[in-house]
């Protein structure tokens, strides 16, 4: 069965039945076709590129960032010191808690000076201690370690992030449906636009289809006719888009592996294969879209 | 083999055929003659399904054909040779692709039938020109070629429409002549034609029947020649 179909599509495309040969050859309509392609294929790569990045972003928000979340030690400076260890010893006795981190002050310094400038004396400030905690949120029994904490250092505040963290996944997620849905529509506008011109070239090449169906051309004969030229037009325009888009990703700088943002909307890994997925997307929205045009035409001419 | 059954034809309230019974026996000869206008053209594509009858019925080799069934259209057609006036070729490609044009889309790979096609080049006296693109042809080449591609898949049954419109009464002669030796081999002919001298020039060579065809009717016998 898939052997008779792998031998229908090889026939197919080598044109076994000649079928190609009898639909005069456009060039400016062909030319029309590949350049649409193409710059669908370019729009779609970028579009590929941001569903990816925006998932790669969601899923590092949704679960890397999740796991660390942050202890601030605001009490004065008399116990400040004695909290701090007393909240180290809840943390490492706690279960789920991968491990804990004294933040230096030094390291301080450095996240509040994009903020506050490098002029500003950071070391006047009446900064809180923190603490990194990396958990294991399966484990965690948060309401239990808020609690303890409460007890044992309470001018401790756990911050796991959530408040800001949340809207940002949220807000990643949409824009991966939003890049998705950017694609399903132009996978749409083509075979919109393929079907139009199927129609067209179907009506300027009437006297063609005429001579054919008084030979005795089955209409499947005159549809392969059609759709073939369309779609190989639509696979090799597609083909120069996806080079295109993937060239202008590539010299875009570079997606780190966590997935910031801004670093990059770009290809990592396996999703440089992900174009490649692209020609053959719009080949066959090309060979569908055409087929189904060139169809209802030679339906309506009966 | 074709059988209309008081076919009739009408188009946009105008009815150019009427009540039309006719048989076409196999092997039969038939010259389908009347004034232009008169529904010859309308009759013809009538047989091979370009028209359907929109009164009475049209039988092909003992069945109606229903007209949304394509694919019995098709075969249909690959079963009855048709020789327009006007040809009917495409342009862009060559005269012998043009010929073995009911190869290709009967699924037949041309080099299967090379002698054929080379065989029905000579026949139709065209091996020179087969390379040539149907606008380099002259009216009789072109209508020599048209009939090589009617008979290319051996039809039983050939129409012609003026087949000798566009051409010089010693070209006319040569086409029917090839038109009688499909006949003698068997083959059903019908040539619809307003040039009397065709069926004077066929005289005595094969049993011709004439069929007249004036305002939409057929006239109810044809004279035998």
């Amino acid at each position: 069965m898939i052997g008779r179909r792998l031998r229908a599509v090889r026939d197919w495309l080598a044109d076994a039945d000649g079928a190609d040969r009898v639909v005069p050859r456009g060039l400016h309509a062909g030319l029309s076709v590949g350049f649409l392609a193409g710059v669908m294929a370019f729009l779609a790569i970028l579009a590929l590129a941001l569903a990816l990045a925006a998932g790669r972003l969601a899923h590092t928000w949704e679960s890397e960032i999740a796991d660390s979340a942050t202890l601030q030690i605001l009490a004065g400076d008399d116990g400040i010191e004695e909290q701090a260890r007393a909240a180290l010893n809840v943390l490492r006795t706690t279960p789920g808690v991968r491990s804990v981190r004294m933040v230096e002050l030094a390291e301080q310094e450095k996240l509040l000076e994009p903020w506050l400038g490098p002029d500003i004396p950071v070391e006047s400030l009446p900064l809180p201690l923190m603490i990194e905690v990396e958990t294991d949120r399966a484990t965690l029994n948060l309401p239990s370690l808020e609690l303890r904490l409460q007890a044992e250092a309470p001018g401790a505040v756990y911050d796991d992030h959530a408040a800001w963290r949340q809207p940002l996944v949220v807000t990643a997620e949409r824009l991966r449906i939003f890049a998705i849905a950017c694609l399903a529509l132009m996978a749409l506008a083509l075979a919109a636009v393929l079907g139009l011109a199927a129609t067209a070239a179907t009506a300027a090449n009437g006297s063609a289809i005429q001579t054919l169906r008084l030979v005795g051309a089955r209409d499947d004969f005159i549809v392969r006719a059609f759709t073939r030229r369309f779609t190989l037009g639509a696979a090799a325009g597609a083909v120069a888009g996806t080079v295109l888009g993937v060239a202008l990703l590539a010299v875009l700088p570079q997606a780190s592996e966590q997935g910031f943002f801004l670093v990059g909307i770009g290809l990592t890994g396996w999703g440089w294969a992900a174009p490649a997925l692209v020609p053959l997307a719009a080949a066959f929205v090309a060979w569908a879209a055409t087929r189904r045009a060139t169809r209802a035409s030679l339906w309506r001419w009966s | 083999m074709i059988e209309l059954d008081e076919a009739g034809f009408s188009y946009g309230g105008t009815t150019v055929l009427r009540n039309v019974s006719l048989t076409l026996a196999p092997g039969s000869f038939h010259f389908l003659i009347g004034p232009s206008g008169a529904g010859k053209t309308t009759l013809l594509r009538l047989c091979y399904m370009d028209l359907v009858p929109t009164e009475g019925e049209v039988r092909f080799f003992g069945s109606a054909i229903a007209p949304s069934d394509r694919n019995a259209i098709a075969a249909l057609r690959r079963a009855v040779g048709v020789v327009h006036q006007d040809c009917q070729f495409l342009d862009h490609i060559s005269v012998v692709e043009n010929i073995a044009l009911p190869l290709r889309v009967s699924g037949i790979p041309a080099a299967d039938r090379a002698g054929d096609i080379e065989a029905l080049l000579e026949w139709v006296d065209l091996g020179p020109r087969v390379d040539a693109r149907p606008p380099e042809l002259s009216g009789g080449e072109r209508q020599r070629a048209a009939l090589a591609r009617a008979v290319i898949l051996s039809p039983d049954v050939i129409l012609a429409d003026e087949p000798t419109g566009n051409v010089d009464w010693e070209m006319a002669q040569r086409l029917l002549a090839l038109l009688v030796e499909l006949n003698r081999m068997g083959k059903t002919v019908v040539i619809a034609t307003h040039d009397l001298n065709l069926i004077r020039a066929v005289r005595g060579r094969v049993a011709a029947r004439v069929l007249h065809l004036a305002d939409g009717h057929l006239q109810p016998a044809g004279a035998e020649l």
